[in-house]
């Protein structure tokens, strides 16, 4: 067998190396992510002598998944482009495809994983054992109020951005990360309000504004509602930029640092 | 089984490697001496695909080492001067377990084999070990990776001597037979009786790649009272000089590869016209230190 074909035994060796690597930071983290609930629960009867509610629990499901999701390149591969730590990773036998997908599946599904069972499995462990004094599952709750195609489209964005930022950044991974999201952001902010400032100087705004809805708190960027209109379809493109062209970009470009690292 | 040709590297402005070219072969013991900051450690970089060469060819089993293939990595072990790329809180026993089943002629039993032999605590984390037993440690894990071209860069670093005089013995014994290694240092004498053949590296170029059998036929390794004339090199030694000089049916003397360093150092351009493949048209000698 050519040994230069893409394996899947050998990326499920390199997800079964990142467990066993990681074993310690796992179970340390699946025991605070399981404390979590019975803490959140602890808290809220005895300040108010009643279980936290729904809502509260389902939002803190989704954080915990979100934090984790986003930042689970950090936990598993900080080491993976530094200059000497960095070298048995580089130097593994299996191609540098095998290992960016170990990554992905790592960082999308692992932790994201965990985070359902040890804290949803916690909080439905409570809920069953105590329904007086707390009802409903937070996952459950996740599940029907909070996965949408929008938050799952812009957690892959921002992941897929640190995934790139922990491979482009040697050291100080996560000041450097932050840093550039803020400027990023920034940047994009300016570059919105300008655009849309123009616009409306124009008169675009006057011709549509009675067809346009901007969304902004929902799903974080622009949801814009009309197809024929020139700013519109910008508008769309836009996003459709931002969700699904960036990602990829940000994939490719992360394979390629991989591939190209010196070290 | 590593063939380079007019190689150069620099990082940045600064030209580290220029015009190198050499070949490799399997079932040898190189030895790659070279001054502080000549690019030994760029070199075996390079050829274990970490760095692209700025300019030339470098290609290992015929492929290009920066591809990072599985085919050429399964067949290649680099093992670094220093050992932060072992993580302090593993025991080398723990590093071979995850890292281990990658290489396909990984030998365990060996691992284990030379972990006994250098009284190396396998289970122990690296921070309750000392320098010198982590390096035996990563030593008997790249010794039983069974790899094809074994890269070490100065593997004697931190070594005490009776662990200096136990290292070449274990590479003797358990370094197999097909296996090219790759040894760089400078410090010549923890690797006499060991490396053969010998290449010195100079950042502008290979001043010598010859095995010591050649090098004794072309240089003469000898005490003398009095300084000769055409010496190349000599130093003070108890009893006289221990002078370096070309062999003019002088007969075989045993290379001193200290000795041999010193007088290339001091001698580049006439050691390299001498040790060149068409080195019988050599001219003249000329004795003065460059």
């Amino acid at each position: 067998m050519n040994s230069n074909r893409f394996q899947f035994k050998r990326v499920g060796m390199l997800i079964g190396r990142a467990f066993q690597q990681k074993d310690k930071t796992m179970r340390n983290t699946a025991l605070v992510l399981a404390a979590l609930p019975i803490c959140h629960f602890l808290i809220a009867i005895l300040a108010s002598g009643k279980g936290p509610s729904l809502d509260n629990r389902g939002n803190m499901l989704t954080f915990w998944i979100g934090a984790f999701f986003i930042l689970s390149p950090f936990i598993f591969y900080n080491l993976y482009n530094h200059p000497k730590k960095g070298l048995p990773e580089v130097m593994l036998p299996a191609s540098v495809l095998e290992k960016f997908v170990a990554m992905q599946v790592t960082c999308i599904i692992v932790f994201p994983l965990m985070v359902f069972l040890f804290l949803g499995g916690g909080d439905a462990l409570l809920t069953t054992l105590f329904p007086s004094y707390q009802s409903g599952y937070a996952i459950a709750y996740f599940f029907n109020n909070k996965v949408t195609e929008e938050t799952f489209l812009i957690l892959f964005l921002t992941m897929q951005a640190v995934f790139f930022c922990n491979l482009l950044f040697v050291r100080r991974k996560l000041l450097l990360t932050i840093v550039s999201f803020v400027i990023v952001n920034s940047l994009l902010s300016i570059f919105l309000v300008t655009t849309t400032s123009v616009t409306e100087s124009l008169g675009y705004f006057d011709a549509i504004s009675d067809d346009v809805h901007v969304d902004v708190i929902e799903g974080g960027l622009f949801e814009i509602f009309k197809e024929e209109n020139p700013l519109v379809v910008s508008g769309f493109l836009f996003k459709l930029f931002m969700v699904v062209v960036l990602p990829i970009i940000f994939m490719i470009s992360s394979y390629k640092l991989m591939k190209t690292k010196r070290y | 089984m590593v063939k380079m040709q007019l190689l150069s590297f620099r990082y940045g402005k600064k030209e580290v490697l220029n015009d190198i070219s050499m070949r490799l072969e399997p079932g040898k013991i190189y030895g790659l001496l070279g001054e502080n900051g000549v690019g030994k450690t760029t070199l075996l970089k390079v050829i274990a695909g970490l760095q692209k060469p700025w300019n030339g060819s470098c290609s290992v089993f015929g492929e290009d080492p920066f591809n990072r293939a599985p085919s050429f990595l399964s067949r290649v072990y680099y093992l670094p001067e220093e050992l932060e790329y072992i993580q302090n809180d593993y025991s080398i026993r723990f590093f071979a377990k995850v890292n281990g089943p990658f290489y396909p002629n990984f030998d365990n039993e060996k691992f284990e084999a030379i972990l006994k032999e250098f009284a190396v605590e396998g289970d122990k984390k690296l921070t309750s070990l000392s320098h010198g037993q982590a390096k035996k440690g990563a030593i008997a894990f790249a010794l039983a990776t069974n790899a094809d071209l074994l890269l070490m860069d100065e593997p004697s670093n931190g070594l005490d001597i009776p662990s200096k005089t136990l290292f070449r013995r274990i590479i003797v014994e358990y370094v197999s037979d097909n296996t090219c290694t790759l040894i760089s240092t400078h410090q010549v004498r923890d690797l006499e009786n060991l490396i053969d053949p010998i290449i010195i590296l100079d950042n502008k170029a290979v001043l010598m790649n010859a095995s010591l059998e050649e090098i004794s036929e072309k240089l003469y390794f000898g005490l003398h009272a009095s300084i000769p004339a055409n010496a190349f090199y000599s130093e003070p030694v108890p009893g006289g000089y221990l002078c370096v000089m070309e062999n003019d049916d002088l007969g075989e003397s045993k290379v001193n590869l200290e000795a041999l360093f010193n007088a290339t150092m001091q001698h580049k351009k006439r050691m390299q016209e001498l040790f060149a493949p068409n080195a019988a048209e050599v001219s003249t000698p000329s004795l003065r230190p460059e």
